[in-house]
């Protein structure tokens, strides 16, 4: 039988890379001990995955000394297609500002080497949890496409991403947003998903090229949605970890307890109709969920009432509360199909009461 | 096409091509199932394969194309589903449990059905062999990627070329 080495040796250069890929860098490395024709591949590999577990060998200084070696020696003018950091850290507190640093300065040594995909997924080991801090300043790049931020902390200068002109795609999850403003002027799809919002502020999200818009479950203040002319497709789901919500059940207005503040904090620019919907509006598909007791995100706006009746449609014979999700399917509002979850006694509760119905209302039960 | 109305496949069988071997052993399989491969997607939508010509595969021996078959049959119904949406958790749980056993097989033939994958463009597949043998890379030392792989141990040169790279890349290997 032939050895394994006659023919891992003759496979050809992309199948290598293929298999490079999907190695965490400091294993792709070491494959170049192999053959000689493998010597210098992996310098030209077009997707690196750097892999820092908590029990990386010398450390995180020698993890920064990884790093710098595999980007700095990449051969001559080979294009990074992705980069992306996988970190699972365990750092005492105090040595945290310290990983902090390396981790900043290896994102900028991959955006100097005009990385086209960036993910940075940290996970830091510590009870209470601690979020990783990028440095406050912009990304700048190029040639950055796509973007992927998770278990990170956020701010008003590394959310500010007008210094990236070609990024299209936009990920976080689990990121703390820290800032009172987002901006792109090219992203076209955008998810935030698990992150948490100011409580106490609106944080304005400004992607007036945004074609697709996730908004999943996340925590604090529903942000300031600013006009999306492009807007496609909107996926939004509230949870419970809401602060819009009336601890007293009202959704019109002041519930007049002085300790719910769940209908305060609704400003916004004058030409503003709603806070969250307004940017929403846009949209030929929208998916929306939310718990019943959401205060209305859109008091500013009267002629939008009949969103308010979704959400908090409840069942006066069970008294359970029940969850809709509204898909509108354009933008006149022509046709809404309101999706009742948890209702074993749907059918015995009024329809949907708008207070200007649209023409058609689709009623399902799942 | 015959991709639309296979569906049920009650008003005839599913349309059939033939594919040959490098050694000539003939292959009839469901069209839908060669079309995983990019390659042969193209001659068998403008009709090849069928009655009795067949689609000549000089790069496949009979052995490793059997073994590709049955990777495109198992395969064949979810992504005719368009990577199948509406599948259920159970037809996943069971494509995966078929995939894992699927590549735990001899190097050999590992090599041969990576060479294959590749030449017929059979995503799905080359995926599923590259991430075998990263698996057999990954968190080894170099010498037992070495062993690994089935490299026999280094000549004194290939160990002096190997320490020599190590000493330069010693940030590699911290």
């Amino acid at each position: 039988m032939a050895s394994g080495a006659d023919h891992i040796s003759d496979l050809p250069e992309g199948v290598f890379h293929h298999i490079l890929s999907l190695l965490p860098a400091h294993d792709a490395v070491r494959t170049c001990v192999l053959a000689h024709r493998w010597r210098d591949l992996w310098r030209s590999a077009p997707a690196v995955r750097i892999v820092g577990c908590r029990d990386w060998p010398g450390g995180i200084e020698a993890f920064g000394r990884f790093v710098d070696g595999l980007l700095r020696h990449r051969r001559g003018g080979a294009p990074l297609e992705s980069c992306g950091f996988d970190l699972d850290l365990e750092v005492d507190p105090s040595d945290l500002p310290a990983v902090e640093q390396q981790g900043n300065s290896c994102i900028r040594r991959a955006l100097r080497r005009k990385v086209r995909e960036l993910r940075f997924d940290v996970s830091v080991q510590i009870t209470p949890r601690l979020l990783f801090t990028l440095s406050d300043r912009p990304l700048a790049s190029e040639h950055l496409t796509r973007l992927e931020l998770a278990g990170v902390q956020g701010n008003a200068g590394v959310l500010d991403f007008s210094w990236c002109p070609a990024l299209e795609e936009l990920k976080m999850v689990e990121c703390s947003v820290g800032s009172l403003a987002m901006h792109s002027p090219s992203v076209k799809h955008l998810s935030i998903k698990y992150c948490f919002f100011y409580s106490n502020y609106r944080t304005g999200l400004s992607f007036p090229n945004l074609v697709s818009f996730k908004f999943i479950t996340n925590c604090g203040r529903a942000p300031l949605l600013e006009s999306m002319p492009m807007l496609e497709t909107a996926k939004v789901r509230f949870d419970h970890f809401y602060d819009d919500r009336c601890r007293n059940g009202r959704t019109d207005d002041d519930c007049g307890d002085a300790f719910c503040y769940g209908c305060y904090y609704y400003y916004g620019p004058d030409d503003y109709d709603c806070v969250f919907l307004e940017g929403l509006t846009e949209a030929t598909h929208l998916y929306l969920s939310a718990f019943p007791e959401l205060v209305c995100l859109h008091l500013l706006s009267p002629q939008l009432s009949y969103y308010l009746q979704f959400y908090y449609f409840s069942c006066s014979k069970c008294k359970r509360s029940n969850y809709y999700t509204a898909i509108m399917t354009n933008t006149c509002l022509d046709c809404i199909s309101i999706v009742p979850f948890q209702s074993p006694c749907f059918n015995l509760m009024p329809p949907v009461v708008c207070s200007r119905p649209p023409r058609c209302i689709i009623i399902e039960n799942v | 096409m015959a991709a639309p109305e296979s569906g049920d496949g009650n008003n005839g069988a599913a349309r059939m091509v033939t594919l040959i071997s490098s050694d000539n052993t003939r292959f009839e399989v469901e069209a839908a199932a060669a079309s995983l491969s990019q390659t042969l997607q193209l001659t068998i939508l403008d009709g090849g394969g069928g009655g009795g010509d067949g689609i000549p595969l000089p790069n496949v021996d009979s052995a490793t194309l059997s073994k590709v078959l049955e990777y495109c049959i198992k395969h064949a119904p979810a992504a005719a589903n368009g990577g199948a949406p509406n599948a259920t958790a159970v037809d996943r749980a069971e494509l995966e449990r078929f995939d894992n056993e699927f590549v735990n097989i001899d190097q050999s033939v590992l090599y041969s059905l990576i060479m294959a994958a590749h030449n017929l463009e059979i995503e799905g597949l080359q995926s599923l062999v590259a991430k075998k043998v990263a698996d057999m890379i990954k968190g080894k030392s170099p010498m037992e990627i070495r062993r690994t792989l089935g490299f026999p141990d280094p000549t004194p040169e290939e160990q002096a070329e190997m320490n020599a790279h190590m000493l330069e890349y010693g940030w590699a290997y911290e």
